[in-house]
């Protein structure tokens, strides 16, 4: 077990090793010059090519690569070339931020999804389960930025039942809770489909093995025999579902950070894509591929706890 | 042979039908048959002729689209036809406890032997903690599990079939049920396996004086344990007896072919014969006895009429047209003549 969880971040050193060359060759060679956009449009080429220079963008890659990696192994990400701010500082500044909307937006995926997902099987064939795959297809074909702007047309512009955008108050708080459930709701709802189908055909499977009816012949309460007995073998394989979720939440999250003008990793990564702020672009896809890796290494772990029949390692 | 005549289980003109798209088909006709304290009762038959949807709806555990459209089933003299899912739940592992064909599916692969034998314990007594625990104990000593301590904390993939199995009975002992009913429990098991296990029920049969309902579709099986033997074929019951009428006596063409199509080891040298054809499907709507198309002695009004019961003595049921004439009765080697000269 801790020899799986030794190996695991083993593997993810090299993972974020390829990931960040991957990227930093990516940066190299897409089109548009950092330093044009450091000096501004109307700057004469010497002092563009001055900047260059001292930027050390002249270098071969395999140097510019080989200094950045020397950096980011003494945790230095570098300094951002259009703030100068330090990149892993300015990352932190903004995490809370994208924190907040992402755990949101997975409780939503988690707990309607799976309570959908029972409900549906539970009622297998009537109206309640028709509704819930109704809404799991809706859920799977409506793009997020537009529902993200629909929503904001009607519950902060028409309804006025909540802030237009942006997070200004803590979590936990009802402002705080009020500016996060749209965002939360719109990014969460499509994963929650996913989720709900995951748990709905799972649980009509379990429901009609042979455990189940032995559970009835004991005269298990039908409640538990559902809630205990069919969901936590259902629950495997939503599992990985959950865990796949993840990306397609973060993924979403640099849309909505946008629609909802919110200051979190999504947006800064888009400001600096634009911007050729190669080293805050760097920093930013280091931390969502080794949150990545770490979310997939918990599912991993998340499957020992759940099904007794897994083991890794012994 | 137990001679006490105290009803525990009396099925009576039991009908079970299942909706499809395709309508209704009637998966069991009009079964009757009775179970005593401290009896065996065997359902033997080919597969597909109705043995574990009877048993499943005398646990009422019927799947969704199975119904019991005619009939009513007593427990102890009480009707449990119209009982509710609750009163049923009381009745389920208190008085009459069902095993599983196959342990490898039958225990729920997340939870310990432990928790699956308490919580069947917990369902129906306010047992204290430490009661309980002692319980689980004895019920895994009981079915011979050895070192139960260290059992209880594992998984069902830890053990194997056969122990699964022994695990399976525990659990179906653990509120001392009256009526232990068995979906070919030992199916799934390899041979000697398979005998521990059938030894086993047997004894435990005898120390707690339950009644046994087995359902098995292997001759050999019935021969070990039954007291008297139910055929079934097509969701009838064609035949029944005590295990000697039946198995030294048949008088139902298909028992003796299920008799015929497995080995004798009293006449090694006989011949395997196995019964022609295929048992019906049930949206086969067959005239007159459902076994004519297969019946190597089939006559005209076999394809007419279903035949009324014949008793043979006061135990031995048949329901075939031969009996009518009186004139036929097994014999082995006569068989082959008869089937020779037709
Ligand atoms: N849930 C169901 N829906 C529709 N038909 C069913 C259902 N369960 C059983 N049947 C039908 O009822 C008939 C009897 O089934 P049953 O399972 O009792 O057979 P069996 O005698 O136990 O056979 P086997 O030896 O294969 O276990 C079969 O023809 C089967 O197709
Ligand atoms: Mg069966």
């Amino acid at each position: 077990m801790t020899k799986f969880i030794f190996q695991r971040i083993f593997q993810m050193i090299f993972i974020l090793l390829g990931v960040s060359f991957i990227v930093f060759f990516s940066m190299h060679i897409a089109p548009g010059d950092p330093a044009t956009f450091i000096a501004g449009e109307e700057a004469p080429p010497e002092t563009v090519e001055q900047i260059r220079e001292d930027m050390g963008l002249n270098d071969p890659f395999f140097v510019q690569y080989g200094d950045y990696m020397a950096g980011l192994i003494q945790g230095d990400l570098g300094y951002s070339y259009q703030t100068s701010q330090n990149v892993g500082e300015a990352i932190l500044l903004r995490l809370p931020n994208t924190v907040r909307l992402i755990t949101a937006g997975l409780t939503v995926a988690a707990v309607l999804g799976i309570a959908i997902g029972i409900i549906a099987a539970l009622r297998h064939r009537s109206w309640l389960d028709y509704t819930a795959t109704s809404f799991s297809l809706l859920g799977l074909s409506i793009p997020n930025f537009w529902l993200g702007t629909m929503a904001i047309l009607v519950f902060a512009v028409i309804l006025q039942w909540v802030p237009v955008g942006g997070f200004n108050s803590p979590w936990f708080t009802f402002e705080g809770i009020q500016e996060t459930i749209i965002p939360a709701l719109t990014l969460g709802l499509s994963s929650a489909a996913t989720i709900a189908r995951m748990t709905r055909s799972e649980m009509l499977e379990v429901l009609g093995s042979d455990y189940i009816k032995t559970a009835r012949s004991k005269g298990v309460r039908e409640i538990k025999v559902y809630m205990v007995h069919a969901l936590r073998n259902a629950m495997i394989p939503t599992i990985t579902v959950l865990g796949l979720s993840f990306g397609v939440l973060m993924g979403g999250t640099v849309i909505l950070e946008e629609v909802f003008a919110i200051n979190g990793i999504g947006r800064l990564l888009v400001d600096a894509i634009q911007q050729r702020d190669f080293p805050m672009v760097q920093g930013g896809v280091l931390l969502i591929a080794a949150t990545f890796v770490i979310i997939n290494l918990i599912v991993d772990l998340l499957y020992i706890i759940i099904d007794p029949r897994i083991s890794y390692g012994e | 042979m137990q001679n006490s005549n105290e009803n525990l289980l009396r099925v009576e003109e039991l009908k079970i039908e299942f909706s499809s798209s395709k309508g209704p088909t009637r998966a069991v006709n009009d079964i009757t048959f009775n179970v005593s304290k401290g009896e065996t009762v065997c359902i033997v038959g080919e597969s597909g002729s109705g043995k574990s949807i009877t048993l499943l709806s005398i646990m009422k555990l019927l799947s969704k689209n199975g119904e019991i459209t005619n009939g009513n089933i007593h427990f102890q003299g009480n009707n449990m036809r119209n009982l509710s899912n609750k009163q049923m739940r009381k009745i389920r592992n208190q008085e009459i406890s069902m095993i599983f064909q196959d342990p490898m599916t039958a225990l729920n692969p997340v939870f310990t032997i432990g928790y699956q034998i308490t919580e069947t314990i917990l369902n129906h007594s306010g047992l204290s903690k430490k009661a309980t625990h002692e319980r689980v104990i004895e019920l895994l000593t009981l079915v011979g599990i050895p070192a139960p301590k260290q059992r209880i904390k594992q998984y069902p993939h830890e053990l194997s079939g056969g122990m699964r199995q022994r695990v399976m009975i525990a659990i179906a002992l653990s509120n001392n049920p009256k009526l232990l009913i068995a979906d070919e429990p030992t199916t799934a098991l390899d041979v000697t396996i398979q005998s521990q296990i059938l030894d086993l029920i047997q004894d435990l049969k005898e120390k707690f004086n339950m009644g046994v309902l087995f359902v098995t579709h292997d001759m050999s099986v019935v021969t070990e344990i039954a007291d008297r033997i139910l055929v079934m074929y097509g969701g009838k019951i064609v035949e029944e007896g005590t295990v000697e009428d039946v198995m030294v006596n048949p008088k139902h063409p298909y028992t003796e072919g299920l008799l015929n199509s497995v080995p004798d080891i009293n006449r090694p040298d006989r011949p395997l014969e196995p019964i022609p054809g295929s048992p019906p499907s049930l949206d086969d709507d067959i005239p007159g006895c459902h076994f004519h198309p297969r019946c190597k002695y089939a006559m005209e009004e076999c394809s007419i009429e279903y035949p009324s019961t014949f008793t043979i003595d006061s135990d031995h049921h048949v329901n075939c047209w031969l009996q009518k004439t009186g004139e036929w009765s097994h014999h082995v080697s006569e068989s082959e003549v008869l089937y020779d000269s037709q």
